[in-house]
This record gives structure tokens, C-alpha cells and sequence, in this order.
């Protein structure tokens, strides 16, 4: 008997009972799902925080007016700040943000928004795609230029059509004509799930260059400058971004600067600590699905004591009956590995669109891999115990049962 | 437990034998020791001449496939298969998957041809010992052991299944049968008595 013969043995078995083995593979399923869940939370949370800390090409120091305890009183960010930091070379671009949010009017729509202040390369920087129009250029900086950007999504809000260039949109006193439709990172993944999400507040659904953003309103607070650091750059750059602040003669007591290294070592310790912790949960649920199988696999050597008796008359040795019982598990636990993966995979896809995206989620190709080959290994384990025990049953002792 | 003692049987080449007996004493038992489906604490089971009785599992194992065909009270065909798969499952364990036409055409020979696709569930008791007989018959054994292969069947169809045991003699089949029915017994060549483990001549 050779092992394809096992296998079509073993499907016609668990076919003939569909929902036994179905049960069988239920912990394998769950436990499986649940993993490979929980990475893509655990690794979505992770891409969340390392895109606010960086980008592909850039770490992003963050620049922030602090509480002076000395002088009891706290500065305000002024559009001069800004150029601090131009002189740094290895600073690839400076700009401000603000968390404010605007009126954004339209004849047909009047909503709040809260925007993005940009530079020509941060569409790139960003991973935002140009869906139709033109990107901002350096002349829109200088000069200023009562241009913008919207998403997509924005545009179907506002302009109840895709394709608004040319149109204009009123963002608090001023008016600005669309150039071009984005389409964000975040939002391609998603597809139209979102479309109607008017309480978004992705402030890349409104971009507008830095420039004009800070003439919106006199006086405009920044509540942050963001430093797009060369990420390639070897040098210390928070020590000379603070001597370049005292340089302009102010004092570091009145600036805070979040340092993304910092952040990023501390992000691989707690991702590090809590894949342990996930690895010791997979574990045990893996187990438990295993005994489970292995349950039914006794269970089923049990009430399949006569069908044993009957292939051992017609031939079959012990080894046949135990590869019978151990590929009867294995093919249970790789169709519950699988159905367990596509389960899992699903619902991380969904768990974004479900929480309005406060979880985002990524799948790690590595966690699908693992899980399986577990349940292969899991199916193997668990079910040779109870194969070694079906194999070694008298024939005539089987045939005796009724 | 003592079950069978002090029993020396010989069946020779193409011999039709019945044993007959009480439910209990121990005939299946025998039946099942020389079908080496049971192993006999003490003694030998010999075919031609040479024990077969202490074989490895593995050689037993292809003994009872390619020597023996078995045929039991109540079919032993597995619920799963279809009869022709049935039929086809020794086949598999011999590693002669490419004989199933043979399994087709036994069926047919049998009367079975537009049957070959049901499962035992729907088919009598006569086609499903029928069955039985060709998945028995498939790996042309040398003998062929009857547990009352009549004893769950009335008594016309049980004389059908003889009718084709008989045909199955006339063509050299080595046949031993266990049964309590003397109809069943009178139609075989030789019958043998057995009580409480023994023969009784």
C-alpha cells in the first residue's frame, strides 16, 4: 500500500463523517486564527508608531515648545523656528504641523478638517499616490499659491466626484484651487470601506503647501516641527539639532525633542517581549488543539475496532493501519491549519474596518508559515498515540465487536 | 482461557469442508487461527508443510491478502466504501492497484454490474455477502474461510450463496466453512463435528 492510497483512505474516512472532523479541527482553527490575529494587531500597532517616528528614507525628529520650570512660562512655536534648521545638511525637509482643525466648505458640502502642511517630496516621503493632477512644486512654496491636494475620499464628500481638480475649496478665509487627487497609504489598503467616514480626521486627506498653510490665519500656532533626518546620516543628529537651536540663542529648556532612535529601541523591546508572550499563548491553544484531536483520534480508534479487524483480514499490516491514523490526523490538521490561516487572515483584514480604524493590522508572512507547519507537526504528534494503539489490535479480537 | 485444544484438521487442496457445532465451541476460534487472524498459544497452523503461525506481522499480513479470502456472518464490508471499492480494498493493500477492472468484472460475474457504485447500506443482505465473496475472491486465494456466511441470510438466499460456493468449488476452490446449519452442511463435502474445543470425529 502506497501513501497515496493512504490518503485517499484517510479522505474518504473524514468524509464519510464531515462533522466529527470538522469538530476535531475546531481548537486547531481557533488556536491558529487566534495567532496569526493577534501578530497582525501586535505588528500593526508597530507599523502604526515606526510611520509617525519615520519614513522609507527619513527619521523624524519632532520638535515641540516645552514648559520652562525655569522662567514659569511656555514659548510658542513661531513660523521663524523653522528656520533654525535649515542650515542642517542632513535635514532633508522641515515642516510644521498644526492639530487644529479648519472649516472646509464647498457649495454642496461644510465640514471640519484638520490638514496637512507639505512640501513637494512628501507625497513620496509619505507613501501618498497622485491619483490624477499635479503634485505641489517649490514655486507653490515660495510663492505661496492657494493650491491643495485632496484625497479621494475628501473629494467624493465634498465635490460628490472623483475628479475635483480645477474646483475650488474655502478652508477658513481662504479659497484654494485643487491640483491634485491623493489617494493616502493607509486608505488604499481599505479600498471604499471609508468612503462616507466623515469623522475622519487622517489630516492627509487635506494637503496644502507649508507656506500657504501659515498665512491661513494670522498668527497661526505651530504645535510641532517635524525634521525629516537622513535616515543614511551616521552622525549624532539630536546633539546637533540642540547646539543648533542654542546657536540661535535660545535655550533647550524651552524645546523638547523626541528622538525616533529612542522610540525604535524601545519599540523592538516591547515587540520582542510581547512575541515571546504570544509565542507561549499559540502554545498552549496549539496544544489544546492537539489533545483535542488527539481525542477524537482515540475515539475514533475505539469505534473503529471493526473496521480495523476488517482491513487486517483483508491484508493490511500494523504499519498500514498506523499510517492510515497518522495521515488521518496530519490531513485534519493541515485542512484546519489552512482553514485557520484563512480565518485569521480574514478577520485581520476586517478588524480595521471594523473599529473604524483606532486597530490597524498587518499581517506577518512568517506567522502564516509557523502556525502551519505547527498544526502539521501538532497533527503528527497527536495523532500517533492513538494510530500506535489501533495498529496493535488482534485481528480476531477486532472482528469480535459489534 | 482454553477455547480450542487437542485439534489436528487438515484440509487438502480443493477439499469443500463444513464444521459444524454449538455457538461456543470454539469453531470460529479455529477458523479464525488458521485464517491467522488469531494466534494459538500453543501449536502450529502449517500451509504446505511450512508454519505460518509465527510469521512477522508483516508476512502474516500478506498471507491473509494474497492466500486467504474471508467471508463473515455479517459481510465485515466496510459502510464508507462503495461495494466496487469494497471489492477494490485488498487490491490496495497488495500494491495491484492496477487490476480494479478485475474488481469490475468479478461484480459483474457475480450478478452485481449495476450495483457496483452502491454503498452496503443499500443493497440486501445477499448482494452485500456477495460483495464480500468477490472482495474475497480478488487476490485469487488459495483458501477460502466461511464464518456462517449464511447465518444473518433467509434460507433462499443462503441457498444462492451456496449455489455460488458450490461453483466456486467446482472451478478448485479450497473452501472451509463454519456453520450451525445442517442444510448448509449437507451440501459440502466433508463435515466436521466440534464441542467444547474439540472434534468429535
Amino acid at each position: 500500500m502506497n501513501i497515496s492510497e493512504s490518503f485517499s483512505i484517510s479522505f474518504v474516512n473524514l468524509k464519510s463523517n464531515k462533522v466529527r472532523a470538522f469538530l476535531s479541527m475546531l481548537g486547531i482553527i481557533i488556536g491558529i486564527a487566534a495567532v496569526i490575529i493577534v501578530v497582525a494587531i501586535t505588528n500593526g500597532a508597530k507599523e502604526e508608531v515606526l510611520q509617525s517616528i519615520g519614513t522609507e528614507d527619513s527619521f523624524i525628529y519632532v520638535v515641540n515648545a516645552k514648559y520652562n520650570e525655569k522662567t514659569n512660562r511656555q514659548i510658542e512655536l513661531k513660523t521663524d523656528d523653522l528656520e533654525m534648521f535649515k542650515g542642517l545638511l542632513f535635514i532633508k525637509s522641515v515642516l510644521p504641523k498644526i492639530y487644529k482643525t479648519f472649516e472646509v466648505r464647498t457649495p454642496k458640502k461644510h465640514l471640519k478638517r484638520s490638514i496637512a502642511m507639505i512640501n513637494p517630496s512628501y507625497l513620496k516621503t509619505h507613501r501618498i499616490t497622485l491619483l490624477s493632477g499635479r503634485n505641489i512644486n517649490e514655486f507653490d512654496v515660495t510663492q505661496r499659491s492657494r493650491v491643495c491636494l485632496i484625497s479621494k475620499k475628501l473629494a467624493r464628500l465634498l465635490f460628490e466626484t472623483a475628479t475635483p481638480v480645477g474646483q475650488t475649496v474655502s478652508l477658513g478665509q481662504a479659497a484654494l484651487n485643487v491640483v491634485g487627487v491623493v489617494e493616502p497609504f493607509s486608505n488604499q489598503a481599505m479600498g471604499e470601506a471609508l468612503m462616507e467616514d466623515e469623522e475622519s480626521m487622517d489630516p492627509n486627506d487635506l494637503l496644502v503647501p507649508y507656506t500657504t498653510a501659515l498665512r491661513l490665519e494670522s498668527d497661526l500656532r505651530i504645535d510641532e516641527i517635524s525634521l525629516y533626518v537622513d535616515k543614511n546620516y551616521s552622525g549624532n543628529a539630536l546633539q546637533q539639532i540642540q547646539s543648533s537651536i542654542e546657536k540661535n540663542s535660545k535655550t533647550m529648556d524651552d524645546f523638547s525633542i523626541q528622538d525616533p532612535k529612542e522610540i525604535l529601541a524601545q519599540i523592538e523591546k516591547q515587540t520582542a517581549l510581547f512575541t515571546t508572550f504570544l509565542g507561549a499563548i499559540a502554545s498552549i491553544s496549539l496544544l489544546v488543539g492537539g489533545v483535542g484531536i488527539m481525542n477524537v483520534m482515540l475515539t475514533s480508534v475505539a469505534e473503529r475496532t471493526r473496521e480495523i479487524g476488517i482491513r487486517k483480514a483483508l491484508g493490511a499490516s500494523q504499519k498500514d493501519i498506523l499510517y492510515q491514523f497518522v495521515i488521518e490526523a496530519c490531513v485534519i490538521c493541515t485542512l484546519g491549519g489552512v482553514i485557520g490561516i484563512f480565518l485569521g487572515v480574514v478577520v485581520s483584514y476586517l478588524i480595521p474596518w471594523m473599529t473604524n480604524h483606532k486597530i490597524s493590522t498587518s499581517i506577518v508572512g512568517n506567522s502564516l508559515a509557523v502556525s502551519f507547519l505547527f498544526s502539521l507537526v501538532v497533527g503528527i504528534v497527536f495523532g500517533i498515540f492513538p494510530a500506535l494503539k489501533g495498529s496493535k489490535l488482534s485481528p480476531a479480537e477486532a472482528l469480535r465487536v459489534e | 482461557m482454553q477455547i480450542v485444544r487437542g485439534v489436528d484438521l487438515v484440509l487438502e487442496k480443493g477439499e469443500f469442508a463444513a464444521i459444524m457445532g454449538p455457538s461456543g465451541s470454539g469453531k470460529s476460534t479455529l477458523l479464525y487461527m488458521m485464517g491467522l487472524l488469531d494466534q494459538p498459544t500453543t501449536g502450529k497452523v502449517l500451509s504446505n508443510g511450512k508454519d505460518i503461525s509465527n510469521l512477522p506481522d508483516r508476512e502474516m499480513a500478506m498471507f491473509r491478502n494474497k492466500m486467504m479470502g474471508f467471508i463473515f456472518q455479517s459481510y465485515r464490508l466496510l459502510p464508507q466504501y462503495t461495494a466496487l471499492d469494497n471489492v477494490i480494498l485488498p487490491l490496495a493493500y497488495a500494491g495491484e492497484m492496477h487490476r480494479k477492472e478485475d474488481a469490475k468484472k468479478l461484480l459483474e460475474k457475480i450478478g452485481l454490474g449495476k450495483r457496483i457504485k452502491n454503498r452496503p447500506s443499500e443493497l440486501s443482505g445477499g448482494e452485500c455477502q456477495r460483495v464480500a465473496i468477490c472482495r474475497a475472491l480478488i487476490n485469487r486465494p488459495t483458501v477460502l474461510l466461511g464464518d456462517e456466511p449464511t447465518g444473518a441470510l433467509d434460507t433462499k438466499t443462503g441457498e444462492e450463496i451456496m449455489d455460488i460456493l458450490l461453483d466456486l468449488h467446482r472451478d478448485g476452490m479450497t473452501i472451509l466453512l463454519v456453520t450451525h446449519d445442517p442444510r448448509i452442511a449437507k451440501r459440502t463435502q466433508r463435515v466436521l463435528h466440534f464441542a467444547d474445543g474439540k472434534l468429535q470425529g
